[in-house]
């Protein structure tokens, strides 16, 4: 049936599909970005080893039960960590139902959240250095700890840069009006942090409660997608307009794999490097 | 059109022409950049060589002086991983680029790009090791660069620094290429081509890049510890500060074995495509080849350990390691039974692809028997790090890699260059290489349990290793004089060899549908299949199960413009500045560094904008 | 075509064959290093298992390639051959029937395999019912052997007694080396964290070449050693010498050498008063690390009682030892006395004729 509607479709049309389709319908990017995060766990599962095999060799240097003792910080970096995946989530709600500037928000919030991660990774390893005396060449435990959570760290800037990159690649392109961002993100923004709905100008007042908000939301995630338009009814602009669309929620779908990837990345090493650490031992 | 794609930045001027030098250099076309790979491993090929017959001229007689101790260290270490990396990875990578698209009837790979990037970085990582050799001191620690040989006192040159960084830059470009061929297999099979229906060299490319994306990390961060030992003043494998050295033995030989099967494999997978061929029948057994293929990758990752016998991990990890490893013979067992049932029944003709494709057989047969010898721990341990092993993997990777990749381009080369290389002069490098190959390595059995070890740049008289010697060297001239004769072959076939046409095997594969050389959009119609011997469907259309589709398609459409990526400076451009980083990591001058890492971003940047199909201007 | 290579043939069988004579000429019982005519039960073991594994090989081989090389010959293809063969794309039976037989061959290794796993395991009981202790520590590029129940220090040649269990443990003090001696036993690498634990029994006298078998750095080719199997009675003389404290050295050119062998800073790596005490050797390995100027060096207390040294390559004697000292270069590329001692690194502190003259007198009265 679809090679019958080959034969009559648009010739240009029809070679704008063929660059697109693919075998498993699934865009080259987004297989791409599952086989890169296969590998991701290799290098990851390598570094985790390695930690183990070094966790008990603290030479003169604090061990771990002591250096862990404290995890108030960075179970509120994983705290914090763990809510970005949950925003990202919503940037890409927001993204698929073509709402840029929320979008915008969410995945700005999301890299606050890496941020606000890297900040305390920061403070984490000065307090290490300076106050427990613990570098690289201290021990091999410090040493394969500060690679593998290092790792880790640079993971999450590359994810920050990345979420950033995404927004500017779409703020920033010719068709968007430039609105100051004291107009467009600010408000946006604000409105999340007090908990009051943005009036829009001209807007009349309607209670929007939160809640509903977050409940369509998870109506939308289980509906099901709207059905394509039959092919002989496209014009090729029309076609290429939608997948320039549709490439553009790929763009945060990819960084959400990602980003999602090296939430639960941590999730492992927090386990893994400070709970058995802190729970264990004595 | 050109209201929705990205404007081009104004740095560097999107290159328009594929003519000329710069058309090679700025090329995203998947055939030219495995022509690349080919020519730039052929030429590491000839390092390689160049430096196994110096050590075998090293080795010819007791007591030799030819080089000193701290050259052939180096010599060994050049030539394990100028051949491991510089010469089989890419050389399978170059027929895998070649081919891919071809054989899934696609017109190029998922990310050409990429695909461009993954060459330059190779060559890049290439050269930055032969870059060694004129800065003063090339690696000597061996290509598995047992840690703490490697750490700065025992180590204090830069060689280790070259091998570290060039492996690392090697490693990048194996990733993204497998992730490319990866996506490529999963996402641009052409019409009707299920799993089962790919050609048998495609499932092993697709096995193989697997093998990559999940043992080059383990490398890469047993060299990132290795780096920070060597920089930053850590300790992982220094004994006196409690590093293991053994670590460093389990992280290389869970990457390392891998490899081994990232090596043979690819070879595997042609020799595979040409004995149905010579053999006028199909591939015996296809799914058992496949699911073999699957189980030798997988099992892949559970025998590292065979590598440390002697390391003593104790009586249950070498009785679990032992068995793992016996187990591995079974599935290769198949493989060899599967090839020599394809040609029983057949109408052999043996052309020199044909030849070099049982010479495969034959040889690595030997190399897996003499395998399944040191799995069993006790025998290994008399075994080990002689000149056994040497015997043993060169079967395995010579015998079997080197012949199946040559018996790949005397079978490949027509459609590569459009004309034939000379059958005779073929055939004539075959037996001079299979007899050069078994007077270099058999007696190498027989001096490696008479104990001879491996990496030892001389040994005295009374060993009585001499006579064995003698003749390993005169066997290794041999099989270094046939490959010019491959070389000449391949000059007289430039100099007007005869014409290929499109299908001088009578293959059974899509890429012999098409002209030699292919045209740059490779298809003028992408096809359909209905069994994994499309192009055989088509000569016997009534012997096929399913008669394969009319091109009806083809005479409605004519010949129309068929749009393909266009060429980009990004990829070399990018690789330059990953290799000047790593120069600039090597000796510490961190300006430099940083600057070529700013380099790398910004090329980022400006690759993420370059959309991938250039705006054509109508 | 088949014609066209038939004279090929009888020269490839001339050729395996001259291949084979040399290859059986290759190997004789007097190859100092064969594993093909072992001393003792360990390398018996060990040749027994590689030999049933080696016939099964040859059988296997003898299968495979005769299969392979009949069906070439048998199905060339004739010029009169226009149809297309039988298409064949499989055979279950037979598919499944060549993945159980290799299963079946390998079990007939496999078990052995275990049995002598097993039974290497543990050394076997000695006879008098206390094996032999030695530590054996590798150091670039050579082997010290430590006796602790005797109080013995030595280098480069390993003595023992014939029929007793020999068990030793083995470290290294810098990098990875891996310690074999062919007709006694299999290889056991050597570490410098983790200790590892070996044994052998040696059935005869004799001496037993061995040798480093993992790449070690640039003398790796000359870090030999030699196990002396003796009697009882010629191990227990033996032991006796090597406890003797030291001799005050003659008068004459060798006390000028004893002096030159203090002033010389030769003292700070060698030990020529009795057995290096408890950590000096590992004191020196760290301080090489931490760019030092000392290394681990032999023990030089009973020096001459050694047939060889600079890892048993070269014969103890008045000519040898003073090309050493010469350049040690000479004999062994790279090695740490030639980097680091001050009598080769500074051109001021070089050792004149003289004073080679007396440091070998000196030495060669170590006994």
């Amino acid at each position: 049936m679809a090679q019958q509607a080959a034969q009559h479709m648009d010739p240009a049309l029809a070679e704008a599909m063929e660059h697109d389709h693919t075998s498993t319908g699934q865009p080259h990017r987004k297989v791409l970005m599952w086989a890169f995060l296969g590998s991701e766990c290799m290098f990851f599962g390598a570094l985790i080893g390695a930690f183990l095999v070094y966790q008990n060799s603290h030479a003169a240097g604090p061990d771990r039960h002591e250096v862990f003792s404290k995890i108030f910080l960075v179970s509120i970096m994983a705290f914090v960590l763990l809510l970005s995946s949950f925003t990202m989530v919503l940037g890409l709600a927001a993204a698929r139902r073509g709402d840029q500037k929320m979008m915008t928000v969410w995945l700005l919030v999301t890299a606050f959240c890496g941020l606000f991660f890297i900040g305390s990774q920061g403070y984490e390893f000065y307090t290490f250095v300076n106050t427990d005396h613990m570098t690289p060449r201290t021990s091999n435990f410090a040493a394969s700890f500060m690679i593998l959570t290092g790792f880790h760290g640079a993971h999450v800037t590359g994810g920050i840069i990345w979420l950033v990159s995404v927004v500017l690649l779409v703020r920033l392109h010719p068709s968007q009006k430039k609105l100051p961002i004291t107009k467009t993100m600010l408000p946006k923004f604000l409105s999340i942090l007090s908990g009051i709905p943005q009036r829009q100008e001209g807007e009349t007042l309607e209670p929007r409660p939160r809640h509903r908000r977050f409940t369509a939301f998870v109506r939308r995630q289980f509906q099901a997608p709207a059905p394509a338009a039959p092919v002989t009814s496209l014009s090729v602009e029309e076609y290429k307009a939608r997948h320039l669309a549709e490439e553009r929620i790929l763009n945060v779908e990819i960084v959400g794999l990602y980003w999602h990837f090296v939430d639960i990345v941590w999730v492992v090493i927090f386990t893994v490097v400070y709970l058995f650490s802190a729970g264990a031992g004595k | 059109m050109a209201t929705i794609a990205y404007p081009i930045p104004g740095i560097l001027r999107r290159p328009t022409s594929t003519a000329g030098v710069w058309g090679w250099i700025t090329t995203v076309d998947a055939k030219r950049i495995g022509v690349l790979y080919g020519v730039t491993a052929l030429i590491f090929l000839i390092s390689g060589g160049a430096a196994a017959l110096v050590m075998r001229l090293q080795l010819a007689a007791p007591d030799n002086t030819l080089v000193s101790a701290g050259t052939y260290n180096a010599l060994f270490t050049m030539h394990g991983t100028v051949m491991v990396f510089l010469f089989i990875m890419p050389i399978n990578a170059a027929f895998a680029n070649f081919l891919l698209p071809l054989m899934l009837g696609a017109r190029d790979v998922a990310f050409p790009r990429l695909n461009a990037l993954s060459y330059w970085l190779f060559l890049g990582g290439g050269l930055l090791l032969h870059l060694s050799f004129l800065t003063g001191g090339a690696p000597d620690a061996g290509w598995f660069s047992y840690a703490n040989l490697t750490e700065k006192p025992y180590s204090p040159g830069h060689g280790i620094d070259y091998w570290i960084l060039s492996l690392q830059i090697l490693g990048a470009a194996s990733i993204m290429s497998s992730l490319n061929f990866i996506v490529t297999i999963i996402n641009m099979r052409c019409k009707g081509m299920s799993f089962m229906r790919m050609p048998i060299f495609v499932w092993i490319v697709f096995i193989v890049s697997f093998l990559l994306i999940f043992s080059m990390p383990v490398i890469a961060i047993a060299l990132v510890l290795l780096t920070a030992d060597r920089f930053a003043g850590s300790h992982f494998f220094f004994a006196s500060g409690g590093g293991d050295p053994i670590l460093w033995q389990h992280l290389f030989w869970i990457f390392g074995h891998p490899e081994v099967y990232i090596l043979i494999l690819p070879p595997m997978g042609m020799v595979s495509e040409i004995i149905p061929v010579f053999s006028r029948k199909p591939l015996f057994g296809y799914r058992a080849m496949v699911l073999a293929s699957v189980f030798i990758a997988i099992t892949g990752f559970a025998v590292w350990s065979h590598h440390m016998f002697s390391v003593g991990l104790g009586p249950i990890a070498n009785t679990y390691f032992a068995t793992a490893t016996m187990l591995v013979a079974v599935p290769t067992g198949v493989k060899i039974f599967n090839w020599i049932a394809t040609v029983w029944g057949g109408q052999v003709s043996l052309k020199s692809p044909m030849l070099f494709a049982l010479g495969f057989v034959g040889l690595f047969t030997i190399g897996g028997i003499s395998g399944v010898m040191h799995s069993s721990p006790p025998s290994d341990l008399q075994q080990t790090d002689t000149y056994f092993i040497v015997a043993h993997f060169h079967y395995v990777l010579f015998g079997g890699g080197m012949f199946g990749i040559m018996g790949g381009i005397y079978y490949w080369f027509p459609k590569i260059t459009g004309r034939m290389l000379s059958d005779g002069l073929g055939k004539l490098h075959f037996w001079l290489m299979f007899i050069g190959f078994n007077v270099t390595f058999f007696p190498m059995h027989f001096v490696g349990l008479n104990g001879m070890p491996r990496r030892i740049y001389t040994y005295t008289e009374d060993m009585n290793f001499g006579a064995l010697n003698m003749l390993e060297t005169v066997g290794s001239f041999i099989m270094g004089a046939s490959f010019l004769i491959l070389a000449y072959n391949m000059w007289k076939s430039f100099q007007g060899g005869e014409k290929a046409g499109n299908d001088p095997w009578d293959a059974n594969t899509l890429e012999w549908s098409i002209a030699s050389p292919p045209p740059e959009h490779n298809f003028d119609e992408i096809p359909e299949v209905r069994s994994e011997r499309p192009l055989f469907d088509q000569k016997h259309p009534e012997l096929a199960h399913h008669p394969p589709a009319a091109h009806a398609a083809a005479a409605h459409h004519g010949h129309r413009h068929i749009h393909l990526p266009a060429p980009s400076y990004w990829p070399v451009i990018m690789a330059a500045a990953v290799t000047i980083a790593a120069i600039g990591l090597i000796y510490k001058n961190y300006p430099v560094f940083g600057i070529a890492l700013g380099m790398v971003i910004v090329t980022l940047y400006a690759w993420v904008k370059e959309p991938v199909f250039a705006e054509t201007k109508e | 075509m088949g014609l066209r290579y038939a004279p090929l043939r009888p020269l490839l069988f001339v050729l395996a064959g001259a291949l084979l004579i040399l290859v059986i000429a290759g190997c004789s019982s007097t190859d100092p290093q064969s594993t093909f005519y072992p001393k003792g039960p360990a390398a018996r073991d060990q040749l027994n298992l590689f030999l049933l594994i080696f016939w099964l090989a040859v059988a296997v081989f003898v299968v495979v390639e005769g299969a392979l090389l009949y069906a070439v010959i048998r199905f060339r293809r004739r010029k009169d051959q226009t149809e297309l063969p039988k298409q064949v794309h499989g055979n279950n039976k037979l598919e499944i029937a060549w993945t159980i037989l290799p299963v079946i061959v390998l079990a007939v290794i496999a078990i052995p395999t275990y049995i002598t796993i097993h039974k290497q395991k543990d050394p076997p009981p000695d006879p008098t019912g206390k094996p032999i202790m030695v530590d054996v520590v590798g150091h670039q590029w050579w082997w010290e052997f430590k006796y602790p129940e005797l109080g013995i220090v030595t280098a480069t040649e390993m003595h023992i007694p014939v029929g007793r269990t020999v068990t030793f443990t083995l470290f290294s003090d810098d990098v990875v080396h891996s310690f074999w001696v062919p007709k006694l036993a299999g290889k056991t690498d050597v570490f410098p964290l983790q200790v590892n634990e070996g044994w052998f029994v040696a059935d005869e006298p004799g001496t037993y070449f061995g040798l480093c078998a993992e790449l070690c750095g640039l003398s790796h080719a000359q870090m030999r050693f030699k196990v002396v199997a003796q009697t009882q009675a010629d191990f227990d003389a033996w032991i006796a010498a090597q406890k003797a404290p030291p001799a005050p050295a003659p008068a004459g050119l060798a006390a000028r050498g004893a002096t030159l062998f203090a002033t010389k800073e030769c003292v700070l790596c060698h030990t020529n008063t009795g057995p290096d005490g408890e950590g000096v050797q590992a004191s020196r390995a760290r301080a090489f690390e931490n760019g030092g100027k000392a290394f681990a060096a032999p023990n030089l207390t009973h020096f001459a009682t050694r047939k060889t040294f600079a890892g048993s390559i070269v014969d103890t004697n008045g000519e040898s030892l003073a090309k050493w000292l010469l350049n040690p270069d000479n004999y062994k590329p790279g090695n740490r006395m030639a980097q680091l001692a001050s009598v080769y690194t500074d051109p001021a502190k070089q050792l004149t004729r003289d004073e080679i003259d007396a440091l070998v007198a000196y030495l060669l009265s170590r006994n």
